[in-house]
């Protein structure tokens, strides 16, 4: 009986691996056939500078957002200013933005007929034409949307430090200089690597902003190779080249997560309450940042709204409803399959089921692209399958199961995250002692672990339900015939430069995006030093 | 009463208890002592039904609970567990933690056994308060209330002392071991801490490497440990070495530790 419960638990993780990693590893057999044509030009005219781009694109945003990020957290943490207790949550914010939303804006101000340059030819006439689709302004919107992963996670690393060893090093002699950076920053390390992983994953899975620049990388050829050279199989080959680098960027994620260990009794490092000159300058620059990052965006999208057509608001309706029936039917079957992993999984160590479960991860790693090419070949495969020998006739490509699946794939790593958190947080004897209550199975979900990891059931619900509303590639690709989301419409009105149209939109998403946000915002320390 | 006769336990590869007996009888204390890694805490959560050994027979009062193709769960034991980090139900009452045994009783007989329970361990008037609005002395109170609340056949308490605050160790000590013997029921105690197994228990087991090395009362384990091994164990980090040397020699120094100096 006992062997039997085991078996069965290995049985349904495996399972669960092979419906939501089964798909991108099938991608992986794709290399049977070669079309020796495509792939001649794709290296000869795009692959070293896809290559090249997406290193650019990795080294710029990875550099961007360290400096955002670490040095925001570093302020917020040690110092209070004005308007330092909102600017700690209210700072993650941007993260609500998709990153086309944020591209498109700042291409909305910064184009050719945007306010910005019609400005400067009014006052300097022979100033000339900026070009505004740079690889630069790739980078710098990518940083604004993406500084909050290292922000938050950076943050909560200094949260953790231990005032007696700053003392300790200060009684040594040490500068304040050495000690950030010999003592501070080696501890926080950890912490910034973890939301730069975060960062680099979000970068190489970008579509709408770097095919709004005009910028190739990876995901627009995935995309092209498709739609305009119609190889799905080297759509599908070249998706499994970025599944290794995936791999390479799990693999390095799973490395510095195991050296993340905190002395739980550590004395909390009281922060600084600044006055004066420097009160005023660490308060600019934390506004300014979120002012560029989210309230000039937010003010330039408002003021778009108004000016879009009347009947804007009318074509969004089916749209926006689209977006939240596919978001809710996606959170709760996300939710309720991580749910299912993370309570089979909690309380055993079984290295069958640690091999497993960092497939599950895998979807997270890769763009929308790739996983929408894998449950499409998929999908395909076994429609053909069943027609063939079964002789049953179903259609699962261009229906919503499709893109259900491509979300599971997706953000499945997403919900179990918050899931395995909430799990963890439950002490094991807590259920053993129900156990010896005379408590049943039922009677122990029910009135114990339900209870206590309902938070973390909720928090992967909100999660997964605003990253499926702002998700664009997959839904570009697996959408049934005639089905329009709001990140759809602002693509569609984006690509066309219709930027006044797009705004309202866009605001709907960045509102919906806001809210779970601002719900797990990180929260302002007590301690305080005058 | 509790009888374990030859019971063996393993970790997938590591042999964690072999063949260990003990019995005890109805109404005594005993307590388990040894280092830690010599599978105490895993014969108690056997005990308890929390795991399951390979081989040997378990009874609990007249009950065999494990062996001749017998297995009873944990949930259908009449045992009771103190934890050793309590594990109260972080979101639930003071009241509503003693009630999750006995939710099927009627709600006036359950109020009046919470009542009865509550002024057993001196925690009435604090029904509606949460564990962690309590101090480590009185979350444990509440641990015994709730683990009694099912009249089980026997207590088990793992490290009932340990995560209390040294001052109050020796009061707090007293007090449990008064409750235990005016209730009567049959408790066994697993520590590493020798002075704790002095001060509560009638009867001491000493445990190395998943065996029962000798059990006896604290005069027979002091006078006539039956091994160097035991005997340097038993004397060794209690209240103080250099007195443990000492105590070891002669009875009635050896009651001098049972009540430690400062």
């Amino acid at each position: 009986m006992i062997v039997s419960k085991k078996l069965a638990i290995r049985m349904i993780q495996t399972g669960l691996a092979i419906f939501i990693a089964g798909p991108l590893l099938y991608l992986l057999l794709y290399w049977w056939t070669l079309d020796v044509p495509l792939w001649q030009h794709i290296i000869e005219n795009q692959f070293f500078p896809l290559i090249r781009n997406s290193i650019i694109l990795l080294v710029g945003v990875g550099f961007g957002t360290s400096v955002l990020g670490v040095g925001l957290a570093w302020l917020t943490y040690r110092y209070r200013f004005t308007g330092s207790a909102f600017l700690t949550g209210a700072l993650i914010l941007p993260l609500a933005i998709p990153a086309y939303v944020q591209g498109f804006i700042y291409l909305g101000i910064l184009d050719v007929s945007g306010p910005f340059q019609t400005y400067l030819r009014a006052m300097w006439p022979d100033v000339g034409f900026i070009n505004a689709r740079h690889p630069f302004g790739v980078i710098w919107v990518m940083s604004w949307v993406l500084y909050p992963y290292v922000y938050l996670l950076t943050r909560q690393a200094f949260s953790k430090l231990d005032r007696s060893q700053i003392e300790v090093a200060r009684l040594a002699g040490f500068s304040k200089r050495r000690i950030f950076f010999k003592l501070i920053f080696p501890m926080i390390r950890p912490g910034w690597l973890a939301g730069l992983t975060l960062v680099w994953m979000e970068t190489l899975a970008d579509f709408g902003t770097v095919s709004l620049f005009g910028f190739s990388t990876f995901t627009t050829a995935i995309y092209k190779t498709w739609f305009d050279f119609y190889s799905l199989a080297t759509a599908a080959q070249l998706s499994s080249l970025l599944m290794l680098v995936a791999f390479l960027l799990l693999w390095w994620e799973k490395r510095s997560e195991s050296h993340i260990r905190h002395d739980s009794n550590s004395t909390p490092w009281a922060a600084q309450r600044l006055t004066g000159k420097h009160r005023f300058l660490v308060s600019l620059v934390c506004w300014t940042a979120l002012g560029t990052a989210l309230i000039v965006p937010v003010i330039q999208l408002v003021y778009w709204s108004f000016q879009a057509p009347a009947h804007t608001l009318q074509t969004l309706i089916d749209p926006f409803w689209n977006s939240v029936l596919l978001a809710v039917m996606a959170a709760g079957v996300i939710t309720v399959f991580a749910y299912i992993q993370s309570l089979i999984n909690y309380r055993r160590t079984d290295p069958v089921l640690d091999r497993l479960v960092p497939l599950t991860k895998l979807g997270y790693a890769l763009p929308g692209t790739v996983v929408a090419v894998s449950t499409l070949l998929w999908f395909s495969h076994i429609e053909t399958f069943l027609s063939d020998w079964l002789h049953i006739e179903v259609y699962l490509t261009g229906t919503v199961l499709g893109l259900l699946l491509a979300y599971l794939i997706r953000f499945f790593s997403l919900a179990s995250q918050s899931l395995v958190d909430s799990f963890a947080r439950m002490e094991l004897s807590v259920n053993d002692a129900a156990r010896t209550l005379g408590a049943g199975p039922w009677k122990r979900f029910r009135q114990i672990v339900w209870p206590l990891t309902r938070p973390g059931a909720l928090a992967a619900l909100l999660l997964v339900c605003t990253e499926v509303i702002k998700e664009l590639p997959a839904t570009l690709l697996l959408r049934p015939f005639g089905w329009d989301t709001l990140a759809l419409k602002v693509y569609q009105w984006t690509n066309e430069a219709m930027w006044v149209n797009a705004a309202m939109p866009a605001l709907l998403l960045i509102i919906t995006g806001t809210l779970p946000l601002w719900l797990f915002r990180p929260r302002e320390e007590k301690n305080v030093k005058a | 009463m509790l009888k374990l006769d030859a019971i063996s336990f393993a970790y997938s590869d590591s042999p964690v208890l072999s063949g260990v007996d003990l019995s005890l009888t109805a109404g005594t204390i005993g307590a388990l002592i040894g280092p830690s890694g010599c599978g105490k805490t895993t014969l108690l959560r056997i005990i308890a039904g929390l795991e399951i050994p390979q081989s040997g027979q378990l009874a609990i009062g007249d009950q065999t609970v494990v062996g001749d193709g017998i297995y009873i769960a944990a949930e259908k034991r009449k045992v009771g567990m103190v934890f050793q980090s309590y594990a109260l139900f972080p979101h639930m009452t003071v009241q509503a933690n003693i009630e999750f045994p006995i939710q099927r009783l009627p709600v006036q007989e359950r109020q009046t056994r919470v009542k009865e329970l509550l002024s057993l361990v001196q925690l009435t008037g604090q029904e509606k308060r949460y564990p962690h609005q309590l101090s480590g002395g009185q979350q444990q109170r509440v641990a015994i209330a709730r683990a009694l609340a099912q009249q089980p056949d026997i207590l088990l308490m793992d490290e009932p002392l340990s995560n209390l605050d040294a001052k109050l160790r020796d009061q707090l000590g007293q007090d449990l071991k008064k409750l235990l013997k005016s209730l009567g029921i049959t408790t066994l105690i697993v520590t590493h801490d020798q002075h704790e197994a002095w001060q509560l228990a009638d009867e001491i087991g000493v445990m190395f490497d998943g065996n029962i090395a000798q059990w006896g009362t604290f005069d027979n384990l002091t006078q006539h440990p039956s091994s160097p091994k035991i005997r340097q164990f038993v004397m060794a980090n209690s209240t103080c070495d250099i007195c443990g040397q000492i105590v070891a020699d002669t009875h009635s120094h050896a009651q001098m530790l049972n009540k430690p100096t400062a």
